[in-house]
């Protein structure tokens, strides 16, 4: 928590939520943890105003409290990194509307809007009283500018992806709940972490130490037994929700189901693990059970994007096909992995303290297949039928061959543009549905001889060639573990997170800086602290320039010195002087520079629209909206529109930092 | 009687002295003779150690032999040739010592202090005598580029070594800058023509094992003559080559292309390709492969790909504001009267 974390995060409550809950929030940052007749005395507001202001932070999560049992005092605190999920909304949306529909997509802003939601309620608000949540969405959307998507909930509503039946409302609802990006809400969840954790622990020492802690052995037990404990209430309200949350047996109404829609969510499902095909087949029968309250999971959604990050990382470097089968395995791991950083993980124990997930190659072409054949099905000689061919051809030949097929295959895909647009065009040739044997065919090699069987045999070649050049790159995207289903892939997330950080900070230090600083920085890294004279030696270059560079990098706080007196007195003459470069350092830097800067660009949004305030009142009276060229004058609309396009970038701009804070704090 | 059969002995020797001399010149440069050797080789009559003392005693004053002490406590001669000893006739005493010493440093040089230290010669004196040895041109002064400051002398006739050169990155003792960028440049495209698939040229592409010396030069036939065309085609079609892939080049390629492609008269060693890919690797443009034994280059981004310019905090005015530490709402720099963001939005 830092001084532009805490500005950023009042800026985007203020934005959002209105002054009155910035007030409050920004009196908790400033403050800590309150009651509430402290609140009210700091923030200098009238107790019923304040808790105005407070309930809308709790509903939306960004305010914890919590009543402690010894003096039923009930104590707020704020959370800031809730706080500043509020700037990822809009890329929340967008995710689930690539994965899940447009209607999921409706249906996760009305969640966002929310903060939490029973799913009744979330249904009546459909259902029975849509009018009601078409004007929240729109009142919400009004103030949501942030995430630059403001008419979303609204449109989603009354476009043609409008929920039509319960069915399809809790079909969404259950997809998301079981991938994980809607979550159950509990108790818990609203406590500080610290008094979680007081709380487990009060309980803990009441049950196994009822004599009082004694001795560091028994302190370690407890920690450990917390730990265990505050573990398994998290996932608890996961695997309760896999129990009672979902009753099944309340059967869709016969003839609704849309079933091109229907069979497109299952198949882009894949976060499923491979036992649960039959559980997903009845998917769309399954109704959530009412009185579940649900809220988003932003974990969740954190290791979707880092996977996001890691698919560009590795287009960039190896190419847009590779980088399709890497987002099809990191999907699929996806729904292996809870959350990106695990606090609550046993020390020395990354990941949960769990295996890192893994998973074959076969499993893996059950999946993607589909997209191989798409992008071959473009490409106009029968790459496949010349694969078959090769099998009998010498090595070396064959070699040969397969560059020629992956030419044609890769630079198919290349054409397509970026990986999204190819992404876009796979979903819309699944979505033309002509594979009703999909379930068939899913897992296992049909028998040999077949044409289908061969073609499957090469596609998986295919799959595997993709990752065993992954798994070949320097940065090691995935790594073998197993011989099982033609090949066990897992990845290494922690060390592909640092080469990410790397690269980023190393990105920066050349925009900043030059190419020199940034071999200079390199240099550093792999060797660790060194003498000027010894840099300038191995990066060839001149001892001046070298000093230059260095010198301008250690102002800015990139690279460190370390001092080595070669006698007691520390004479400046007889101390060896060695640069290094600190990532964890840099790290922490430039997190705090992409706060102030994301602070700033919302500072100046709010400035560029100050300005326009006279125009943007007449712009937004209810006479003028929709006849806006009949009322304004040509200088008004080119006003409007140049703020219009001032504000897209800088909000941009503040989408992109947070692209930086994902990689340096979360992933 | 006696004089006589010294006279005798003497004029003996000299004959003796010559022909030793002479077949002690036949051998390698430099090399270094014993006792055993030079009986050995057949010219004393008897092989008589006192003999070979007066003869070897007779060239050393001549100042055609050295002796050398080995570490063991053995002496060694090593003979000098006839011009080089004639120098030292016409030379002062100090003179030719100080030559000596000089001489003894060989590529290396001395520096004048330590000179001075060795021939215990006051500085006035040491300074004379280097000049009159300079003016005759037996010695010469050159810079070590790791004392910049210090008066080095070495013989004339000897090119200084690398280590008081530098190194080929160095042209009159100062690091060349263009030179070794230019190296670098080169190499890179030479690494990047070999490490991705191309469609265009594939059935004459090298793939395995080691080159040739006919796949070299059409590879550098093909380098030389369309770079720019092949440079931009590629770009956009970089296609990697598949799993296992082991035909990156090796520094041994490197080395061969770059002393066949005659990029330069310097002459590089293995070692100084492997540093200039070091620096490569440094500068990001290129990666170890096959488990370090090769290159292979860093796959870019295609031009005007958003992707490989900046990121979003550099791209913002703040990343690259000079003043981003001062800016505050109501300090001296604000957000909403910022210079930068003007310019920025105005765009």
């Amino acid at each position: 928590m830092s001084q532009h974390a805490l500005e950023l995060c009042t800026l985007l409550v203020d934005d959002i939520y209105g002054e009155l809950s910035s007030r409050v929030l920004s009196t908790l940052f400033r403050y800590g943890r309150l009651t509430v007749s402290q609140l009210s005395q700091k923030s200098l507001l009238p107790l019923r105003q304040l808790k105005h202001g407070l309930v809308v932070l709790i509903q939306q999560h960004l305010a914890l409290h919590y009543t402690s049992p010894d003096d039923g005092v009930t104590y707020y605190e704020a959370d800031w990194k809730s706080n500043y999920s509020l700037v990822r909304a809009g890329k929340v949306m967008r995710l689930v509307e690539e994965r899940f529909g447009e209607a999921a997509g409706a249906v996760i802003t009305n969640l966002l809007l929310q903060g939490h939601v029973r799913v009744g309620d979330l249904a009546d608000a459909y259902g029975l009283t849509a009018a009601e949540t078409r004007g929240n969405a729109k009142g919400g959307g009004a103030s949501h500018g942030v995430n630059g998507r403001v008419k979303c909930g609204d449109a989603g509503i009354g476009a043609e992806n409008q929920i039509l039946t319960l069915g399809q409302l809790h079909c969404i609802l259950h997809q998301m709940l079981h991938s994980g990006y809607i979550t159950q809400v509990t108790e818990e969840q609203f406590w500080p972490l610290v008094d979680h954790r007081n709380h487990v622990e009060r309980a803990v020492k009441r049950e196994k130490f009822p004599g009082g802690v004694k001795g560091p052995k028994q302190k370690q037990e407890l920690e450990e037994m917390v730990r265990e404990k505050m573990r398994k209430s998290r996932e608890e309200a996961h695997s309760k929700l896999e129990v009672n949350g979902v009753s099944r047996g309340v059967k869709r109404p016969a003839g609704d189901t849309t079933v091109r829609r229907g069979g497109k969510r299952v198949k882009l499902d894949y976060g499923f693990e491979i036992g649960h095909t039959k559980e997903e087949d009845n998917a769309e029968d399954t109704f959530v059970n009412e009185n579940l309250v649900i809220r988003v999971n932003h974990e969740k959604f954190v290791v979707a994007f880092r996977n996001q990050e890691f698919v560009n990382l590795s287009e960039k470097r190896i190419g847009s096909t590779t980088a399709l089968v890497y987002a099809e395995l990191l999907r699929r791991l996806e729904a292996r992995i809870d959350r990106c950083k695990d606090d609550l993980a046993p020390p020395g124990m990354p990941d949960g303290g769990e295996e890192s997930p893994s998973i074959s190659t076969l499993e893996l072409s059950a999946t993607l297949s589909k997209d191989i054949e798409l992008i071959n099905s473009i490409g106009k000689a029968p790459p496949i039928k010349v694969e078959a061919k090769v099998q009998n051809i010498s090595a070396s030949r064959r070699k040969r061959r397969r560059l020629e097929v992956g030419a044609s295959v890769v630079g198919d895909a290349s054409s397509d543009g970026d990986e999204d647009d190819a992404e876009d065009g796979n979903i819309s040739a699944v979505d033309s549905g002509s594979d009703d044997h999909w379930g068939d065919e899913d897992f296992g090699i049909p028998a040999l001889g077949s044409p289908l069987a061969r073609d499957q045999k090469n596609r998986m070649a295919e799959i595997k060639r993709h990752l065993q050049l992954l798994a070949e790159d320097s940065y090691h995207f995935v790594r073998l573990v197993g011989n099982r289903g033609l090949g066990e892939w897992t990845v290494d997330f922690e060390a592909l997170t640092k080469i990410l950080k790397q690269v980023e900070l190393e990105g920066i230090i050349t925009e900043r800086f030059d190419g020199i600083a940034t071999r200079l920085v390199r240099v550093l890294t792999e060797k660790g602290k060194l003498d000027e004279k010894q840099v300038s030696n191995i990066s060839l270059l001149k001892q001046k320039e070298t000093r230059a560079a260095l010198t301008s990098l250690y102002e800015s706080g990139f690279i460190q010195l370390q001092e080595v007196p070669r006698d007691a007195n520390r004479q400046p003459s007889r101390t060896i002087y060695l640069w290094y470069f600190d990532m964890e350092r840099c790290r922490q830097l430039v997190l705090q520079d992409c706060y102030k800067a994301m602070a700033r660009c919302l500072q100046r949004a709010n400035t560029e629209k100050e300005k326009m305030r006279p125009l943007l009142a007449k712009a937004e009276r209810t006479d003028v909206v929709g006849r806006e060229d009949h009322y304004l004058s040509k200088i008004e609309r080119t006003a409007l529109q140049n703020w219009r396009e001032k504000e897209e970038r800088l909000l941009g701009q503040v989408a992109r930092l947070d692209r930086l804070v994902g990689i340096f704090r979360d992933y | 009687m006696a004089s006589s059969s010294i006279g005798s002995a003497s004029a003996d020797n000299s004959g003796l002295k010559k022909a030793l001399y002479e077949k002690c010149l036949q051998a390698p440069a430099n090399q270094l003779f014993n006792q055993h050797d030079l009986l050995d080789m057949g010219i004393i009559p008897g092989g008589n150690p006192s003999t070979l003392m007066q003869c070897v005693q007779a060239l050393m004053d001549e100042g055609l032999a050295k002796v050398l002490i080995q570490p063991d406590g053995s002496a060694v001669w090593r003979m000098v040739k006839q011009e080089d000893a004639n120098k030292y006739k016409i030379l002062s005493p100090d003179e030719a010592l100080i030559y000596s010493h000089i001489e003894s440093c060989g590529r290396e040089g001395i520096w004048t202090k330590n000179l001075k230290n060795k021939v215990n010669i006051h500085q006035s004196v040491l300074n004379r005598c280097i000049k009159s040895l300079e003016s005759r041109n037996y010695i010469k002064a050159i810079k070590n580029v790791k004392y910049p400051t210090r008066k080095i002398y070495m013989l004339a006739s000897l090119t200084p070594s690398e280590d008081i050169t530098g190194g080929p990155w160095f042209t009159d003792s100062e690091l060349d800058n263009e030179f070794i960028s230019a190296l670098l440049d080169a190499i890179e495209q030479f690494v990047t023509s070999k490490s991705f698939y191309r469609s265009t040229a594939v059935a004459e592409k090298p793939r395995k094992g080691k080159l040739s010396q006919a796949d070299i030069q059409e590879a550098l036939k093909n380098e030389f003559e369309t770079p720019k065309l092949r440079h931009t085609k590629a770009r956009s079609s970089l296609l990697p080559f598949p799993p296992g892939y082991k035909g990156y080049p090796t520094v041994q390629h490197v080395a061969n292309w770059v002393s066949l492609a005659g990029i330069t008269d310097v002459s590089l060693g293995e070692n100084d390709i492997r540093q200039l890919l070091e620096v490569l690797c440094y500068d990001g443009r290129v990666e170890k492969a096959t488990g370090g034994l090769a290159y292979k280059a860093v796959r870019r981004p295609a031009e005007g790909d958003e992707a490989g310019s900046g990121n979003g905090l550099t791209e913002a005015p703040c990343g690259r504001c000079p003043v981003f530490n001062l800016c505050e709402e109501g300090g001296p720099v604000s957000a909403s009267g910022c210079e930068y963001f003007n310019t920025w939005l105005e765009i």
